[in-house]
């Protein structure tokens, strides 16, 4: 009973920690712009995720390797160190987003100024950081990130037309500009698939000591908590699709985002919303600080981990403050933290192939897997989103520039 | 090749593409449209005083970033006084009766600028 209670608490913890700052802003954005089209491009991203997530956790379990020790095992040191490049420069502009987004929702809460907001959101993740134990913070964040169902009654609330929902699970050209439908579906994609997600995933399963016989929990985090996380992703288009959409309104604030759930529940359906949205994008900030971290000590071969304690992995340590500070210094220069969201969504979507490559070859590889090696199903989907991220990732910065930022 | 890129780049980055007068007009709708809804939510008493005047003062910032750039006289007429109503939110945002006018003034202004929109 108790193994199962541990399952159940890891996918709740899955489901609450799955939408971040990027997630929220490109499904309320693609909700409001294209209403319910776009339902399926969620779906394929949710799908990526869950492939790999599945995918590196149970490398992570089987070979004890996390990801930047595979990527510079077959990679090799030069185009390793590229690949380490591009995710250090996507972590970084992830957390930088992630911080100034917890600072306009702390802004939206309590009515302080933004700048004080942000020196307190980065105290606050550093001392998370120093000293709360690895399984706290995962725990902690996911379950109060949980309020982010609040989406999910909204969405029932606003009756939605279901009919045009359910034609959105297949895939459309839309309606529209087509350049702008073409950015949000790299856009939904990429949000979905964000690397920072899998670099923590993975270090987090040698943090919490998986082997084999924890495959089954990997699956059900990977499958149930993911797949239910994605469930998350529709409710705030359908929201936005419902509401945002039929008014003319673009959304591309985070106050917009409360008031989907405000408008169909009142002041109990924005109060958690806020709260939802505070305890996601505080939870992936404080993963993508750490990812940064994991990142560099694993390609470098340097003592890492939450599980050493500070002092026992002083590079590591390092390493997530200088993260915390960088990231400070983008956001107080005034940069809006949507516009920081956005272009981190995009350029990860570039860096993504060179992150899911080497994944899946190791996946492949029985001298490391055994018996635990991709299945045919595995390698059908691996290969597919493989194939799905070199397209996007070739489109994505042009698509940037032609569909001007998805404004048209 | 590269300075080129990094022009357009640039360029995309600041937003510094060429926006018609019926994006400006749609973005106006947009602004009034949702600050419309923001008081409706502030008339009935279903949202706090503190959310009510943050996000009113961050619709404000994002429509004079689009009043810069407008040309058109019946636009930047509609556009003023779709921030003199969100001032007037930011300034009450308890007041129900001040939100109940306010919505009513911008969902006609939303109304007019879509149309000039079309």
């Amino acid at each position: 009973v108790s193994k199962v209670f541990g399952i159940a608490l890891g996918i709740l913890a899955a489901i609450g920690g799955f939408v971040d700052i990027g997630d929220i802003v490109f499904n309320v954005a693609a909700g409001a712009t294209f209403g319910y089209q776009l339902v399926w491009a969620v779906v394929v991203g949710v799908g990526g995720i869950v492939t790999y997530a599945e995918m590196c956790g149970r490398v992570a379990a089987v070979s004890e390797k996390a990801v930047f020790d595979v990527i510079r095992e077959r990679l090799g040191f030069s185009v390793g160190l590229f690949a380490l490049g591009a995710a250090q420069l996507v972590n970084l502009l992830t957390l930088a987003a992630e911080i100034g987004g917890v600072a306009i929702v702390l802004q939206l809460l309590s009515g302080l100024s933004y700048r004080e907001l942000l020196v307190l959101v980065v105290v606050a993740a550093g001392l998370v950081l120093w000293l709360m134990p690895f399984q706290w913070i995962e725990r902690i964040f996911g379950y109060c990130g949980l309020a982010l169902l609040v989406f999910v009654v909204a969405a029932f609330k606003l009756n939605p037309d279901w009919g045009s929902v359910a034609r959105g699970f297949v895939p459309s050209m839309g309606s529209g500009d087509s350049w702008v439908y073409a950015y949000f579906v790299v856009g939904l994609v990429g949000a979905a698939m964000v690397p920072y997600e899998v670099y923590f995933y993975s270090s987090g399963a040698i943090e919490e000591r998986w082997r084999a016989k924890d495959l089954g929990l990997n699956r059900a985090n990977a499958f149930i908590g993911y797949a239910f996380g994605g469930t998350l992703s529709l409710a705030l288009m359908i929201s936005a699709g419902a509401l945002l959409l039929p008014k003319g309104i673009e959304a591309d604030l985070l106050g917009t985002v409360a008031l989907v759930a405000q408008s169909p529940l009142g002041t109990i359906g924005l109060l958690l919303a806020l709260i939802g949205m505070l305890f996601a994008i505080s939870g992936a900030a404080i993963d993508s600080a750490f990812a940064g971290a994991y990142n560099v000590s694993q390609f470098f071969g340097w003592e890492w981990g939450k599980y050493r304690h500070n002092a026992g992995a002083p590079r590591f340590t390092l390493a997530w403050i200088v993260m915390l500070v960088l990231a400070f210094a983008i956001v107080v220069t005034g940069v809006d933290p949507i516009l920081v969201t956005e272009l981190s969504v995009v350029f990860s979507v570039v860096a993504l192939p060179l992150t899911y490559t080497p994944i899946l070859l190791v996946a492949n590889d029985r001298a490391y897997m055994g018996s635990h090696a991709n299945g045919v199903l595995g390698n059908v989907f691996g290969i597919f989103y493989l194939l799905v991220l070199l397209v996007i990732a070739v489109a994505a910065v042009p698509l940037l520039v032609v569909s001007n930022m998805g404004q048209g | 090749v590269r300075t080129v890129g990094a022009v357009v780049l640039a360029c995309a980055f600041a937003g510094c593409a060429t926006i018609d007068p019926a994006q400006q007009a749609h973005a106006i709708g947009s602004v009034a449209a949702e600050g419309a809804l923001l008081a409706h939510d502030a008339a009935e008493g279903s949202s706090t005083a503190t959310f009510v005047r943050e996000h009113a003062e961050a619709l404000d910032r994002k429509l004079a970033g689009v009043r810069r750039g407008v040309d058109d006289r019946r636009l930047a007429t509609i556009a003023a006084r779709v921030s003199a109503n969100l001032d007037r939110l930011v300034a009450a945002p308890a007041d129900e009766h001040v939100a109940g006018a306010v919505e009513h003034d911008l969902e006609l202004a939303a109304g007019e600028a879509q149309e000039l929109a079309r």
